[in-house]
């Protein structure tokens, strides 16, 4: 039978007691209770019985833990935390020297009095996220085979590509954009928060890879592979754009080919 | 805040296990428990000059760890199909190897992790981890009451008082 409101109140009564919570006249009262009542009694001997296993058997799951992938998982977290530190560090100060610059020039001054570097640079940092959040997101819904039966026509694709490089104000020609064992699939024109995105869709081996360029400056990257929703990526900023690497391909594969295409763009 | 942060760096290691076992209770999913173990060592690393020097790490550890849980990973469950879990099925880790112990020890887990989420992880809290009743409203962001209710309402069900078939009436006492 499910317990009545009043049972429910009596209950936390009595586990409070077994638990020592309970305010001292609240405490002596129960145990008067509980001398004249033989059900409360009974009930509280039956609560008391229900936590006393717990512990161990609770203990018994710290031995059981992953402790190896535990201690990996902590390196991985250590390896990280450093880097993204002294690149908050180094967000602030140029905030806050772009807010003194405008200041010494009287521009824009109550927007900057009512935001403090701490917030840009927070602000700087989440629209990365959500740049990348989006890009993944896109990226997740291509799987397996659905790229590979787009068919390719050469001639429109070098047309695409050289209406996109001057969008980004990049070389995107062939020989710059070919990346060895993927197949341009696409490329396109994109709008994120009204920015202009230039997007190649690529396959291969590992499924699709887009490598995305926005022609704007942006906060550095983390200098190595992320990972969200099970894809890897590689994100950057350098000569005034923001690059964008991402793909389901190893962490190091994904490494290597955004070295090749920072070499090819000089960035 | 260098202090703070080298505490942090210098004691998170040795409470690794205790978080994969919070994270196991409330995600009821070891590859998820570990995520979300990973996922608090990035947090905690990244925000350690907001840990006070002084007060309980552990206790710290875990409102991340169960913020991390509650905005990020349990909404993605949810989406992908995954809300429900069997409880007997959470002992299982990934290579599908059962978890070792004794038979007693794993009845009692698995009644225990067969509860409501909100019931399992106070019970974790108070009578594992040791926690008095106001450290789990604090961790938990609920009045002390709830943490009442909630202990008396999984007890009640541990306990011999109530067969498992009474289960469906329970609500989580929110």
């Amino acid at each position: 039978m499910a317990p009545g409101p009043t049972d429910i109140d009596n209950d936390a009564l009595l586990v409070a007691y077994l638990d020592g919570e309970l305010e001292p006249g609240q405490y002596r009262e129960l145990e008067e209770r509980l001398r004249t009542d033989a059900a409360l009694s009974a009930r509280l001997a039956a609560l008391a019985d229900a936590s006393r296993p717990l512990r161990s058997s609770f203990d018994a799951l710290l031995a059981a833990a992953p402790h190896a992938r535990l201690k990996a998982a902590f390196a991985s977290a250590l390896a990280k935390a450093p880097r993204r530190q002294v690149r908050r560090y180094r967000q602030m100060l140029l905030a806050a020297a772009a807010a003194l610059l405008l200041l010494v020039f009287g521009g824009a001054l109550g927007y900057f009095a009512a935001k403090v570097p701490g917030e840009l640079f927070e602000e700087a940092d989440a629209f990365e996220e959500e740049w990348i959040a989006a890009v993944a997101g896109q990226l997740s819904l291509y799987r397996g085979d659905s790229l590979a039966s787009i068919t390719v026509d050469s001639a429109e694709q070098q047309a695409q590509l050289s209406r996109l490089g001057e969008v980004v104000n990049l070389d995107l020609s062939a020989p710059k954009v070919e990346l060895e064992g993927l197949t341009l699939k696409r490329a396109e024109l994109l709008h994120f928060q009204g920015r202009k995105v230039a997007e190649l869709l690529y396959t291969g081996e590992h499924g699709p890879v887009a490598l995305c360029i926005m022609a704007e400056p942006g906060g550095e990257g983390e200098g190595e592979v992320e990972s969200r929703d099970g894809l890897n990526f590689m994100y950057w900023a350098a000569s005034g754009r923001r690059f964008l690497l991402i793909g389901a391909a190893p962490a190091k594969r994904i490494d290597a080919l955004a070295d090749t295409i920072a070499a090819r763009f000089g960035t | 805040m260098v202090a703070a942060h080298e505490v942090v760096l210098a004691e998170l290691p040795a409470l690794l296990p205790r978080l994969w076992r919070y994270g196991l209770v409330l995600t009821r999913d070891t590859a998820t428990a570990e995520d979300l173990v990973q996922a608090t060592c990035v947090r905690a690393l990244e925000r350690s000059e907001q840990f006070t020097v002084g007060t309980r790490l552990d206790r710290w550890l875990f409102s991340i760890l169960r913020s991390i849980w509650i905005n990020q990973l349990r909404a993605q469950r949810i989406r992908v199909g995954q809300g429900l879990v069997d409880p007997e099925e959470v002992l299982v880790t990934e290579g599908a190897q059962q978890i070792e112990m004794n038979i007693s020890a794993g009845q009692v887990l698995k009644r225990a992790l067969g509860l409501p989420e909100a019931q399992r992880e106070t019970l974790l809290l108070v009578y594992v981890e040791g926690l008095t009743y106001q450290e789990a409203a604090d961790v938990l962001s609920v009045p002390i009451g709830t943490v009442m209710s909630r202990l008396a309402a999984a007890r009640l069900k541990l306990s011999a008082l109530q067969t498992p078939s009474a289960d469906n009436a329970d609500r989580d006492q929110d």
